[in-house]
C-alpha cells in the first residue's frame, strides 16, 4: 500500500516522540549524555559518509553571514558621502562599482557553496534512505511485519531535511550563521549606541541616555521572542491537529488506493454499483480531515497575523529611533541605512540563534528514532556456526515440539510440532485453509523462531547456524512469491551479474521458455510497466513460473513449493510436477497444495489440522487411516474417476 | 504562443483553469485580485518611506513633521501587511478545500468511467500524479493564481513606477528590461535542458524509491530473505544513486549559471543606475532624498521585470499541467454511454445471450484474443469454461459483463444489439466473482454488500454458504458486531485480515449476496480446500438455480455440475459439450482431463490392486 500525505509530516513527527518514550526504558533517555553521545554520533556519521559536508557548512554559513553587509555597510557610505556637501564623484564612482562588483561576486561565491552543499546533502539523504531500506532488508521476518516499526521505516525517510541526521547539517549552518552575524552585528551596535545626539534639551538626553539604548534593546529581544512563540505555538498546535486528522486522510488514501492503484477491483466495484458507496466514504473522509485541519489554519492564521503587525510596528521603532538619532545629528543621513539594516539583521541573528538551537534540542528525539532503529537486534544475528559442505550433502531436519504463534494471536497457529525429514525424501504437508502449512515451513526456513520447542538441522539447533548460510539451503516459491520490476533475467538470478545460458534453462524448466522467446529484450526485458512503457505485464500464471525459474536458478539443496501451481492449467501444472520432480531427484523438498495429485511425488504425507500433525504416512497408509487425508482425497478424486 | 501538439493552446488551458476555478470558488479568485492591489501599495509605500525620511532629516524638519510622516506612512505600510498577511494565510484555507474538490472529482469520474478506461498499467500513475498535484503539491490552486496575481501586480506597478521616474532619463529603464530579456532566454534554455531530461532523472528517483520501499515491505521479505537479495539490491541503489547525483550536479550548474548570468545583468543596470544617480546629485540636480527615492524605484522596476517573467514561466507551467489533467479527464470520459437506452429486465426473467461472431483486439495489440465466437447462452443454463493459460477465458467473461465491447461482431441480448443499451444497467444483471479480486479497506458488511442494502438475515446466510460463518463468529468474539469489523491494516487500529482462501470465500459470498439473473465466477476456487471446494460444488446448483452462470476453473472436476462444458482455444471455443461428450470425444478436453486426473487413478488403480482399493473414489 502506499502512503501519500506530506502534509502530515508531523503528525509521523509526534507519534514518532511519544511511541519512543513510552517503549523504551526511562533509565535510558533520562540519561543526558545518551542524547550527546548520540549527537557525536551523528556528527561522525554524517563526516564519513560525506566528509565535505561540515566544510562546505561552515563556508557556507559564514559567507551567507558576512554578504548582506556588503550592501548595507557600501551603500550607507554612498549616501553619506552624497549628502556631505564635499562630495568626490570619482571617489562615489568607485564606492559604486565597489559595492556591484563585490555583490556580483559575493552572491556567486555563495551560490555556488549552497548549490554544493545541497548536492553534497541530497547524496547523503539518498544514501540514508539506503541505509533505511537496508536495514528492512535485512531484519527479521517477524520484526518486518511489525506496523510500529514499518511505520518508524517511513517516518525517518519522510523527514527528509528538516528533521533527524541529515537535519543536524542545516542546523549547525543556521546556529553558526547566527554567531558570525551576531559578532559583526555588535560592533555596530557598539557604534549605534556610542553616537551621540547634539543638544540638551529633554529628547536629546532621552535618546542618549543609557536606558534608551536599553530600551530598545528589550523591544528588540521581546518583538523576536514574540515571534518565536508564534511559531512554537503554531507548530504545537498542528501536532495536535495531525495526531486527529492523520487518521482520516490515511483511510482516504488508503481507499483510493485500493479502488485505483489496484484498479482491476474495478470490475467489482462495477458490477455490484459500489461507486456511490465508495464516493460517499471518500467524502466522508475528506471533509472530517478538513474539518481537523481548518481550525488549525484559522489559528494560523491569527497568530501570524498577530506576530506580522508586531514586527512590523517594531520596525517603525526602529526607523523612529534611528531617524531621531540622525535628526539631532548623532551621525549624517547616510547611517540611517546601515543602522537599520543592521537592526534588522540582528533581529535576523536572533531569530536564527534560538529557532536553531530549538530545532537542534527537539532533533534529540529524532536522532536517536534513527539509531535506535539501526541499532535493533536481529535474533538471526546470533548464530555463528557454519553450514559446511558435509552438511549440505547429508542432512537431517527435525522439527522437536515445536509450538509457535503469530504475535497478537491468542491461539497457536503450530502447536508441539515433531518431525523429521532426510535428503532426498519428498515430503507433501496437505491440510484445510488456515491449518498452520505456510506457518510451518516459515519456521523451517528460520523466517520466524518458534516459542516453545526447537528445530535442528543434524542435531544443531538451528538458530546456532550462521543465518545467511542457512538461508542458502533452500529454494522457495511462497504462496505470495514476489516478482520485482527489475530486469527478467535479474528476477530469476536475484543479481545483477549472472550467467544468462543458467538463467535461460532455469526459465526453460519453469515451462516460460515459450514466453521468452517472444520478448525482444529477452533476460534484459523490464518487468512490469512501473518504469517505462516498454515494460512487460506478466499474467499470473507467468510470473508464477518466473518464480519457479528462480527457484531452480539457485539450485539450493533443499526445495520448498507452496502452492506454486495455483494459477496455473492443469497441462502447465502436470508439465511443473514432472519437471519438478526430476530437478529435486538428490535433493529434499517439500509440497504444499490443495491439489492432492501432488502427493503422488512425495514418500511421505504430513496432514495438518489446527496447527497439529493430525496424520503423516504414505498415501497409502494414510488412505487406509481412514481420518483426515482420506476425506481431502476422497472430497478431490471422487470427480476423477 | 505555441500549441501544445494534439492538445489545447496556452491561453485556452488557463483560461479553462481560472473558469473552473472560478466556478469552484469565487472567494478564492477575488482574495488573488485583492492581493494584487495590496502588493502594489505595498510596494510603492516601501519606495516612498525612506526617501521620506531622508529628506525630512536633510532638511532639519520638526520632530513633529517626522513623527507624522512615521505614523501615516510606516503606519499605512504596517495595515497593508497585515492586510496581505491576512490574504495569505486565507488563500491555503480555501485551496485546501478546492484541491479536495478537485481529487473527489478525479476520484468520482475514475470511479464512473468505463472500465476499459483505466484498465491500463499506467492508469494508476497518471491518477495519482494528479491527485498529488491537487492535494499535497498545490501545484495548480495556488501556483497557478498567484503566478496570474504576481504577473498582474508587476503589470501595474511597471506602468505606476514609470510614471513616478518621468522627469528622469528612461534609458536605465530600457537596460532593465534589456536585462530582464536576456535573463529569460538564458533562463528558458535552462528550461529545456530541464524538461528534455526531466523523465530521465525522474525514472531513477521512481527506482530509487521503489527499492528502498517496495522491496523492503513484509510481503517482498520472505524473498529477499531467501535469495538473501540486500547486497544486490543495495548495489542496485547505488548504481541508480550514482547516475541521479550526475543529473543533480548537471541541473545545480545549470541553475548557476542562470543565477550567474541573472547577476551579470543585474551588476550592468545597478552599476549604471548608481553612476547615473551619483552623477545627477554631484551636477546638483537630484539630493539625497531623491537618489534615494529613485534608487529605491528602479530596484523595485527590476523586482517587477524578474515577477513578470516568472509569473509567465509558471503560468507555462501551468498550463502543461492544466493540459495532463484534462488529456486525462478527456480519456476518462471516453464512450461513457451517456445517450445509451437503459436495460430493464422483468423481475425473475433471464435473459437470452448470444454472441455473433465476437472477434476482440485489445487496444494496442497486433492479434486478437478472442476470434470469430459464436455462442447462444440459453437462459438458466450453467455453463462451465475451461482452457489453457491464456487462451482467453478471462476476457470472454470481460465481454460478456460488458466491460468491453466486441471489435467485430455482435452480443445479443434476447435478439437485440447489446451496444443499445448502457453498460451500467447490463451490469445490474450480473454478479460474480473474478480472478484478482482484493479486500477493501472498509467493514466486513461493506465488503460483503458493496452498498446495497441486503438484509442481516441474508447476509449471515450467504457467510454461511460460503463457510465463513464460523470464521465470522470467532473473529467477532473479540470484537464487538461481526458485520462492522474493518479490513484495511494501516487504515484502521483494529483491523483484521483474512487468508487467501478466507479472501476468496468472502468473495463467493458478495456474489452471492446480490441476487442478479446472471453469474460469473472467474477461478473461485484456487485457494480453497478440497473439502470447501468439493461442498461448494455440491451447493452450485443450488446457487445457480434459476440463473445463467458461467464457471472459470482449472480444477476440471467443476465441469460435473454444468450443463454445458466449452473449452476455449486460441480465443475461439475448440470443443463443446457435456462431460462425458468431450470425454467421449478424445479431444482436447479429454487429454486435459487425463493430465489431471492421471494421478488421482492411477492411486486408485495402486489401491486396487493392494488392499483397500474399493474404498477410494466412487
Amino acid at each position: 500500500m502506499r502512503r501519500k500525505n506530506p502534509e502530515n509530516n508531523k503528525t509521523a513527527e509526534i507519534s514518532g516522540n511519544t511511541h519512543n518514550k513510552s517503549k523504551k526504558s526511562k533509565a535510558d533517555t533520562d540519561k543526558k549524555g545518551y542524547s550527546w553521545k548520540n549527537v557525536k554520533r551523528t556528527v561522525l556519521y554524517l563526516a564519513k559518509d560525506s566528509p565535505g559536508v561540515f566544510p562546505v557548512a561552515v563556508l557556507a554559513a559564514a559567507l551567507d553571514a558576512a554578504y548582506p553587509y556588503i550592501g548595507i555597510l557600501l551603500s550607507a557610505s554612498i549616501l553619506t558621502e552624497l549628502s556631505s556637501p564635499e562630495r568626490d564623484m570619482g571617489h562615489l564612482f568607485f564606492l559604486a562599482l565597489l559595492l556591484v562588483g563585490l555583490n556580483f561576486f559575493g552572491r556567486r561565491l555563495l551560490d555556488f557553496t549552497w548549490q554544493l552543499l545541497d548536492v553534497l546533502k541530497y547524496g547523503v539523504l539518498k544514501r540514508i534512505e539506503r541505509a533505511v531500506a537496508e536495514k528492512a532488508w535485512k531484519m527479521d521476518y517477524a520484526m518486518s511485519a511489525d506496523p510500529e516499526i514499518n511505520e518508524t521505516k517511513h517516518r525517518i525517510t519522510r523527514w527528509h531535511y528538516n528533521r533527524g541526521v541529515l537535519a543536524l547539517v542545516g542546523q549547525f549552518t543556521t546556529v553558526f550563521r547566527a554567531l558570525v552575524t551576531l559578532g559583526i552585528s555588535v560592533a555596530l551596535v557598539m557604534e549605534f549606541f556610542g553616537a551621540k545626539a547634539a543638544g540638551e534639551d529633554g529628547l536629546a538626553g532621552f535618546l542618549n541616555h543609557p536606558a534608551a539604548s536599553l530600551l530598545f534593546l528589550a523591544l528588540l529581544v521581546l518583538s523576536i521572542a514574540y515571534g518565536i512563540r508564534c511559531s512554537a505555538k503554531i507548530e504545537k498546535k498542528y501536532l495536535e491537529i495531525n495526531k486527529t486528522a492523520e487518521k482520516p486522510i490515511n483511510q482516504m488514501m488508503n481507499l483510493m488506493d485500493s479502488c485505483f492503484e489496484e484498479y482491476r477491483n474495478g470490475k467489482d466495484i462495477r458490477m455490484f454499483r459500489a461507486g456511490d458507496m465508495i464516493f460517499g466514504r471518500l467524502q466522508d473522509q475528506s471533509r472530517e480531515y478538513l474539518g481537523e485541519m481548518e481550525p488549525g489554519r484559522r489559528y494560523e492564521r491569527r497568530k501570524n497575523c498577530m506576530n506580522e503587525l508586531v514586527s512590523r510596528l517594531f520596525n517603525l521603532l526602529v526607523y523612529l529611533f534611528v531617524g531621531l538619532k540622525a535628526l539631532y545629528g548623532a551621525f549624517g543621513v547616510g547611517s540611517i541605512l546601515k543602522y537599520t539594516g543592521m537592526v534588522t539583521q540582528l533581529g535576523n541573528a536572533i531569530t536564527w540563534l534560538s529557532e536553531g538551537i530549538r530545532d537542534f534540542l527537539q532533533n534529540f528525539e529524532y536522532i536517536k528514532v534513527f539509531f535506535d532503529y539501526l541499532d535493533m537486534p536481529n535474533a538471526t544475528a546470533e548464530g555463528t556456526l557454519p553450514v559446511t559442505q558435509e552438511i549440505r550433502e547429508n542432512y537431517e531436519f527435525e522439527f522437536r515440539n515445536v509450538t509457535f504463534s503469530y504475535p497478537g494471536t491468542e491461539t497457536p497457529s503450530l502447536s508441539g510440532i515433531s518431525c523429521r525429514f532426510r535428503k532426498g525424501e519428498k515430503i507433501a504437508i496437505v491440510g484445510r485453509n488456515g491449518s498452520g502449512k505456510t506457518t510451518f515451513i516459515k519456521l523451517l526456513c528460520r523466517l520466524c523462531d518458534p516459542q516453545e520447542g526447537e528445530i535442528l538441522l543434524n542435531g544443531v539447533d538451528i538458530r546456532k547456524y550462521q543465518y545467511e548460510e542457512y538461508l542458502s539451503f533452500f529454494s522457495t516459491v511462497f504462496q505470495d512469491y514476489q516478482i520485482f520490476a527489475f530486469k527478467l533475467g535479474e528476477n530469476v538470478a536475484a543479481e545483477s551479474d549472472y550467467d544468462p545460458e543458467k538463467v535461460t534453462e532455469a526459465l526453460e524448466n519453469a515451462g516460460f521458455g515459450e514466453r521468452l522467446g517472444t520478448m525482444g529484450d529477452g533476460l534484459d526485458t523490464q518487468l512490469f510497466k512501473r518504469f517505462s512503457e516498454d515494460g512487460v505485464e506478466l499474467s499470473g500464471g507467468e510470473s508464477q513460473k518466473v518464480a519457479i525459474a528462480r527457484c531452480l536458478y539457485k539450485d539450493a539443496p533443499y526445495v520448498v513449493l507452496d502452492e506454486p501451481t495455483a494459477a496455473l492449467d492443469p497441462v502447465a501444472e502436470a508439465d511443473i510436477y514432472q519437471r519438478m520432480n526430476r530437478f529435486t531427484k538428490d535433493k529434499g523438498a517439500i509440497y504444499i497444495s490443495h491439489r492432492l495429485s501432488s502427493c503422488h511425488f512425495c514418500s511421505r504425507i504430513l496432514v495438518f489440522e489446527e496447527g497439529r500433525i493430525a496424520e503423516q504416512g504414505s498415501h497409502e497408509e494414510l488412505l487406509a487411516a481412514g481420518g483426515l487425508y482420506r476425506r481431502l482425497w476422497e472430497a478431490q478424486a471422487q470427480y476423477y474417476a | 504562443m505555441k500549441k501544445q501538439k494534439d492538445g489545447h493552446g496556452t491561453f485556452e488551458n488557463l483560461w479553462y483553469w481560472l473558469k473552473s476555478l472560478y466556478g469552484e470558488s469565487p472567494a478564492y479568485v477575488w482574495l488573488h485580485v485583492a492581493g494584487v492591489a495590496v502588493a502594489v501599495a505595498i510596494s510603492l509605500l516601501g519606495v516612498y518611506m525612506p526617501s521620506v525620511l531622508v529628506a525630512d532629516i536633510t532638511r532639519g524638519d520638526k520632530v513633529e513633521r517626522i513623527l507624522q510622516d512615521l505614523a501615516l506612512l510606516g503606519g499605512g505600510l504596517a495595515l497593508l501587511y497585515l492586510f496581505s498577511c491576512w490574504i495569505e494565510q486565507t488563500k491555503p484555507i480555501l485551496s485546501g478545500r478546492i484541491a479536495h474538490r478537485q481529487a473527489l472529482r478525479l476520484a468520482r469520474l475514475s470511479l464512473d468511467t468505463n472500465y476499459d478506461n483505466i484498465e491500463r498499467a499506467d492508469f494508476p500513475t497518471d491518477f495519482w500524479k494528479l491527485v498529488d498535484r491537487h492535494m499535497w503539491q498545490k501545484e495548480y490552486t495556488a501556483q497557478f493564481l498567484s503566478a496570474f496575481a504576481s504577473s498582474a501586480s508587476a503589470i501595474i506597478g511597471m506602468i505606476l513606477y514609470v510614471g513616478m521616474l518621468s522627469g528622469l532619463s528612461l534609458w536605465i529603464l530600457l537596460l532593465v528590461i534589456g536585462g530582464t530579456a536576456v535573463n529569460y532566454a538564458v533562463g528558458i534554455r535552462c528550461n529545456k535542458w530541464d524538461a528534455a531530461h526531466r523523465d530521465k532523472w525522474l525514472v531513477l528517483d521512481y527506482k530509487m524509491v521503489y527499492l528502498s520501499r517496495s522491496t523492503s515491505t513484509y510481503e517482498a521479505s520472505k524473498d529477499v530473505h531467501i535469495y538473501w537479495m540486500p547486497p544486490w539490491l543495495r548495489k542496485k541503489f547505488d548504481a541508480e544513486l550514482k547516475q541521479r547525483l550526475k543529473y543533480t550536479a548537471r541541473m545545480q550548474a545549470n541553475y548557476f549559471l542562470e543565477s550567474a548570468a541573472g547577476g551579470l545583468t543585474q551588476m550592468i543596470w545597478e552599476g549604471a543606475a548608481y553612476l547615473y544617480l551619483i552623477w545627477l546629485v554631484c551636477e546638483g540636480r537630484l539630493d539625497a532624498a531623491g537618489f534615494v527615492l529613485y534608487f529605491g524605484i528602479i530596484t523595485g522596476f527590476a523586482a517587477w521585470c524578474r515577477s513578470i517573467v516568472s509569473g509567465i514561466r509558471e503560468l507555462h507551467k501551468s498550463a502543461s499541467y492544466v493540459e495532463e489533467e484534462r488529456s486525462f479527464l478527456e480519456k476518462l470520459e471516453k464512450g461513457m454511454s451517456g445517450d445509451r437506452e437503459e436495460l430493464i429486465l422483468q423481475e425473475g426473467h433471464v435473459p437470452e445471450i448470444s454472441f455473433e461472431d465476437v472477434t476482440f483486439r485489445y487496444a494496442g495489440a497486433d492479434e486478437p484474443t478472442i476470434r470469430h465466437l459464436n455462442l447462444t447462452m440459453k437462459p438458466g443454463e450453467n455453463i462451465a469454461l475451461v482452457g489453457l493459460n491464456g487462451a482467453g477465458k478471462t476476457t470472454f467473461v470481460k465481454l460478456l459483463c460488458g466491460f468491453y465491447d466486441p471489435t467485430e461482431g455482435r452480443i445479443l441480448v434476447d435478439g437485440v444489439d447489446r451496444s443499445r443499451y448502457s453498460r451500467e444497467s447490463w451490469l445490474r444483471y450480473f454478479s460474480g466473482v473474478f480472478q484478482d479480486a482484493e479486500l477493501f479497506p472498509l467493514s466486513l458488511r461493506e465488503n460483503l454488500t458493496l452498498g446495497e442494502t441486503v438484509d442481516e438475515e441474508r447476509m449471515q446466510e450467504c457467510l454461511r454458504m460460503a463457510d465463513l460463518e464460523e470464521k465470522v463468529q470467532k473473529m467477532a468474539a473479540k470484537l464487538s458486531d461481526g458485520m462492522d469489523m474493518m479490513f484495511g491494516k494501516g487504515s484502521y487500529e483494529d483491523a483484521v485480515d483474512l487468508s487467501g482462501g478466507e479472501k476468496q470465500k468472502l468473495m463467493l459470498a458478495r456474489a452471492l449476496c446480490k441476487q442478479a439473473p446472471l453469474l460469473v465466477l472467474d477461478e473461485p476456487t484456487a485457494a480453497l480446500d478440497p473439502l470447501v471446494e468439493s461442498e461448494l460444488y455440491e451447493r452450485y446448483r443450488r446457487f445457480s438455480e434459476g440463473k445463467t452462470t458461467v464457471f472459470i476453473s482449472h480444477r476440471l472436476a467443476s465441469t460435473r455440475f454444468c450443463d454445458r462444458i466449452l473449452l476455449m482455444e486460441d480465443g475461439a471455443v475448440a470443443e463443446t459439450g457435456t462431460h462425458e461428450e468431450l470425454l467421449a470425444r478424445e479431444g482436447k478436453y479429454a487429454w486435459m482431463f487425463e493430465v489431471q486426473s492421471r494421478y488421482y487413478q492411477k492411486k486408485e488403480a495402486q489401491k486396487e490392486a493392494g488392499l483397500e482399493g474399493e474404498e477410494v473414489g466412487e
